[in-house]
């Protein structure tokens, strides 16, 4: 969910994309580089990401990886469940 | 797996190196965006990533196809390792490959002959109905009442037909040939639910109409499949007919064994028309005629033993011969005539029997090369744990090999399996019972067969993989496991070879039986003859240029042979065979005639009606009275006939024969109202094929417009009957060597595996000073228990696999016990030489060297 929220806003490559939630969560949250590659090339052959190679901001050639609209989709499905999620959980810790 | 993942994972594969270079250039960016942005140096950015090698491993497998995968990789390393081993390849595929395709011919002959479909439409609605006779407990054919009485239960029948196959002289297209003609009442097409292709069936209207129906292989032979057929005229016995319709490819007539297959159909009404002469011309209503079959089809919700039910309440009812009855049989057990139905099941299941031997020996067989091999592949599989493989990994990869071991034997058995079917249909493997089979290649029969094959021999390696995969299991169990094959194999070799000594004791005994008669320089013609006047000069004819010749209604010796009721005093009828001959018969034959004289030229119409029977219708019917001067009457004739001779008995070889003779009538067939189908028998000078081209011209110049006589020698003609006895003679003797072969193979493998496994231990024993001999013969012992247990475990399938084939194969002798030991000690006798043959090389071998090596 958190890699394709950070896609909502435009391609980005797997580098630019460990940055991102590292950065938004305010340094709370590290993808681990090792889970990282697995999980795109996961949400990929799921048909929720699109890749293709690009050049970097530094020139290199990488692979910049965007949403499909089948991610679009899973993204909101995944947004919603979570708040409902998240609503749940607070209020059960609230009237503890 | 999504579509998107599927795309990715096929462009994974096909450009696989292009692949593969991607992952490894998105983590060089990723590592070197690490180094750039954090400055770390190349090291410290690797160290914080984690193992790079193991995550492009965990990419690449993400877009592997999972176990679809690594089957395929399996698949690919078991062909490499038949590749590199030729002569494990070819002693384990190439006994299975062949057992498999002779059992895969045999189901498709059991298809053919017990399950193929008629093609009558909703076959479980049709009953065969035959007379039988409680007292004989035969089966008849019936007559035209029966036919009424049968198809007169309207409340059970929808629509019932009789009908009766002939041969006759068909003119097609400027060429007359010999065709089997159905002659069908009105309902024929309609209580048999079959559908012409093309045109129409016979209807009631038909029913004295010049109209006929032709069969698909007649429309696809003569007319090509054209359309034109409707409508062409063609001339059956010389009366012009019209075609009216096609019948569909599968529809062959509902009997299989009745002759050749029906060509065409047309009306019983033209009985009469087709046989001017006969002394049935009133058949319609005459209960003694019984020459028709018969089928009812049953209305929906009606079963046959209801219909048998009905047929019981009818006969209780009216007042027909009582010593009759009528009997339905649902249609799937009347494809041929009920009285062989159950021998040949039998014949049937015993080829089944032997050819699932032969995949058993096979499969046992291929057991043992594995486990062998499961030996020499020791060392790979600790290398591949060593590394980190699962058992459960190895045992997969196992397993797959043996499939595509299993795989190749199959489809290598396919063109075994359509070889063994093309010699089965050369096969006239009965004699009475001759079937006209459908034995096309039957992929159905073919993928039963082979699937079961797949499956055995599939089971046949899980042990062995077992063995193979889990490690550190002692050496002596794995040769336990071995000798255990062996055993069986031995076993299954016993259980065959038995069989095959017992035909073959038979085969050589019959041999040695007197017939009866001398088939030896006989030439057989069959042919049909316009008249009487036709018969004379083709007797006048042939005898000019042969030894001698003579005419006979069937063949001699005939199993296709008439019944006939006779009666010595009023009232008493008694069952007989009986025959129309020529004179001269008696000469050409070599019969011995006992008492009184043959069949002379001067037994024509009008002269004193006489017969001759041979000496067991003379036992049965005056009870050992000399029968010369007693007259008797055959059913149906207005007046008695004379004995004027007693001929010697004739044995008939064939299968379902009885052991004694068959009580047997002969009359003069010129005092016969009609001759038209004969055959002639002909003593000839020569070889007697080499007379076939005479009798054709002299043939053809006395009826030209028949088709030409079809001939084979009296010789093969009665061995035919031991045909059954003989393809299971060659069966299983054939099997039986496969499986010594085998088994001795297994022996001699498994000693010579112990003697390397043990060379430190001889080699010792050698060196304080023990004897070779004394060491070899050691192995030999192992040998003889190996083949004394297999031997001995083998007997109780032998006696049930000898029993089975003395109800297959009538005829057949006993397994007695000096048959038992003789091949019980043969197989010991090979199981000990093969061992000590295995053995033989420590003769040969130098302690010194071996222990030095050691």
């Amino acid at each position: 969910m958190l890699v394709l929220k950070t896609l909502a806003r435009g391609a980005k490559h797997g580098y630019a994309i460990s940055e991102t939630i590292f950065e938004t969560s305010q340094e709370d949250l590290r993808v681990e580089e090792g889970a990282l590659y697995p999980a795109l090339h996961r949400l990929e052959l799921r048909g929720l990401l699109g890749s293709e190679w690009g050049l970097s901001e530094n020139n290199r050639r990488a692979k910049y990886y965007r949403l499909t609209p089948a991610g679009r989709k899973a993204l909101a499905a995944e947004a919603a469940r979570w708040t409902r999620m998240s609503v749940a959980i607070s209020r059960v810790m609230g009237t503890a | 797996m999504s579509f998107a993942g599927i795309k990715l994972r096929w462009r994974a594969l096909v450009h696989r190196r292009q692949f593969n270079q991607e992952v490894e250039d998105e983590i060089a960016f990723h590592l070197a965006m690490r180094e750039e942005k954090l400055g770390l140096d190349p090291l410290a950015a690797r160290a914080g990533f984690g193992n790079r090698a193991r995550a492009g491993e965990t990419l690449r497998e993400m877009r592997g196809w999972g176990w679809l995968e690594r089957l395929w990789q399996d698949i690919r390393y078991g062909l490499r390792q038949l590749r590199l081993n030729p002569g494990f390849t070819a002693g384990a595929i190439l006994p299975l490959a062949v057992a498999i395709g002779c059992a895969a011919a045999i189901l498709t002959l059991t298809d053919a002959v017990l399950f193929r479909p008629t093609g009558i439409n909703n076959p479980d609605r049709v009953a065969a109905v035959y007379s039988f006779s409680p007292a004989t407990g035969r089966y008849l054919s019936d007559s035209y009442p029966d036919f009424r009485d049968a198809a007169s239960l309207t409340g059970v029948v929808d629509s019932a037909a009789a009908y009766l196959r002939v041969s006759f002289n068909v003119r097609l297209n400027e060429s007359t040939e010999s065709r089997s003609i159905e002659l069908v009442t009105a309902d024929y097409f309609r209580a048999a639910g079959v559908i012409p292709v093309l045109g129409r069936a016979l209807t009631p209207e038909d029913d004295s109409a010049p109209v006929a129906v032709a069969s698909y292989a007649l429309w696809e032979s003569r007319f090509a499949r054209s359309p034109s057929i409707l409508g062409s005229a063609i001339r059956i016995n010389g009366a012009p007919f019209t075609i009216v319709g096609v019948m569909p490819p599968g529809y062959r007539g509902m009997l299989l064994d009745w002759g050749d297959p029906p060509s065409l159909w047309t009306s019983l009404k033209h009985f009469n028309q087709f046989f001017p002469a006969n002394t049935a011309k009133d058949y319609e209503s005459r209960r003694d005629v019984q020459m028709l079959m018969m089928l009812a089809r049953l209305r929906p919700g009606v079963d046959v033993a209801q219909y048998q039910a009905a047929l019981e309440v009818l006969a209780a009812r009216s007042p027909t011969n009582p010593t009759r009855r009528l009997l339905a049989l649902p249609s799937a057990q009347a494809r041929f005539f009920p009285a062989y139905r159950a021998p040949t099941i039998r014949f049937l299941w015993m080829l089944l029997a032997v050819s699932l031997a032969a995949v058993a020996i096979a499969c046992f067989n291929l057991a043992n090369l594995l486990m062998a091999r499961s030996a020499a592949r020791h060392r790979e599989m600790s290398t591949r744990i060593a590394v980190g493989a699962s058992r459960a990994r190895l045992l997969q990869q196992l397993i797959v090999e043996h499939a595509v071991l299993a795989g190749c034997a199959c489809a290598l058995s396919v063109p075994v399996a359509i070889g063994v079917t093309d010699w089965l249909r050369t096969v006239q493997f009965t004699y009475i019972f001759r079937p006209t089979l459908d034995l096309s290649t039957d992929w159905r029969a073919l993928g039963t067969g082979m699937a079961a094959g797949l499956i055995t021999a599939v089971l046949a390696g899980v042990a062995p993989a077992f063995k193979t995969a889990r490690l550190g299991n002692s050496h002596a169990s794995r040769a336990g496991l071995r000798d255990l094959f062996v055993c069986a194999q031995v076993a299954s070799a016993m259980a065959v070879l038995v069989s095959a000594a017992v035909l073959a004791h038979t085969l050589h005994d019959d041999g040695k039986t007197r017939l009866g008669y001398d088939a030896h320089g006989v030439l057989l013609g069959s042919l049909d003859l316009p008249n009487a006047a036709a018969a004379a000069k083709l007797l006048l004819d042939v005898r000019s240029q042969a030894e001698g010749a003579a005419l006979a209604w069937v063949a001699l010796p005939t199993t296709m042979r008439a019944n006939t009721d006779v009666q010595v005093q009023p009232g008493a009828w008694t069952n007989v065979a009986f025959n129309w001959v020529s004179d001269g018969y008696f000469d050409v034959l070599r019969i011995p005639i006992l008492e009184g004289r043959g069949i002379l030229a001067t037994d024509e119409r009008g002269s004193q009606p006489v017969a001759v029977v041979n000496r067991a219708a003379a036992a049965l019917l005056w009870s050992g009275e000399n029968p010369l001067g007693h007259r008797l009457r055959v059913r149906g004739e207005q007046q008695d006939r004379e004995v004027v001779g007693v001929a010697e008995d004739m044995r008939v070889r064939a299968l379902g024969q009885p052991e004694s003779p068959t009580p047997y009538l002969f009359l003069p067939l010129f005092q016969r109202s009609v001759i038209s189908g004969v055959t002639i028998h002909v003593r000839t000078p020569g070889p007697p094929l080499a007379f076939a081209g005479s009798l054709r011209q002299i043939f053809a110049r006395i009826a030209p417009e028949t088709a030409p006589p079809i001939v084979n020698t009296l010789e093969e003609y009665a061995g035919a009957g031991l045909e059954p006895m003989r393809v299971a003679a060659q069966a299983t003797a054939a099997v039986s060597l496969l499986g010594i072969a085998l088994a001795l193979a297994g022996i001699f493998a498994s000693a010579a595996y112990r003697v390397t496994q043990q060379k430190k231990e001889i080699a010792i024993r050698l060196a304080i000073g023990a004897r070779p001999g004394r060491v070899i013969r050691g192995f030999a012992a192992r040998g003889l228990w190996i083949g004394a247990a297999g031997a001995v475990a083998g007997l109780p399938a032998a006696l049930w696999g000898v029993s089975l084939l003395r109800s297959a194969v009538t005829g057949a002798g006993v397994a007695g016990p000096g048959l038992l030991i003789a091949t019980t000690a043969t197989l010991i006798l090979a199981a000990v030489a093969a061992a000590f043959a295995a053995a033989a090389r420590i003769a040969h071998l130098q302690p010194s060297d071996i222990l030095r090596v050691q």
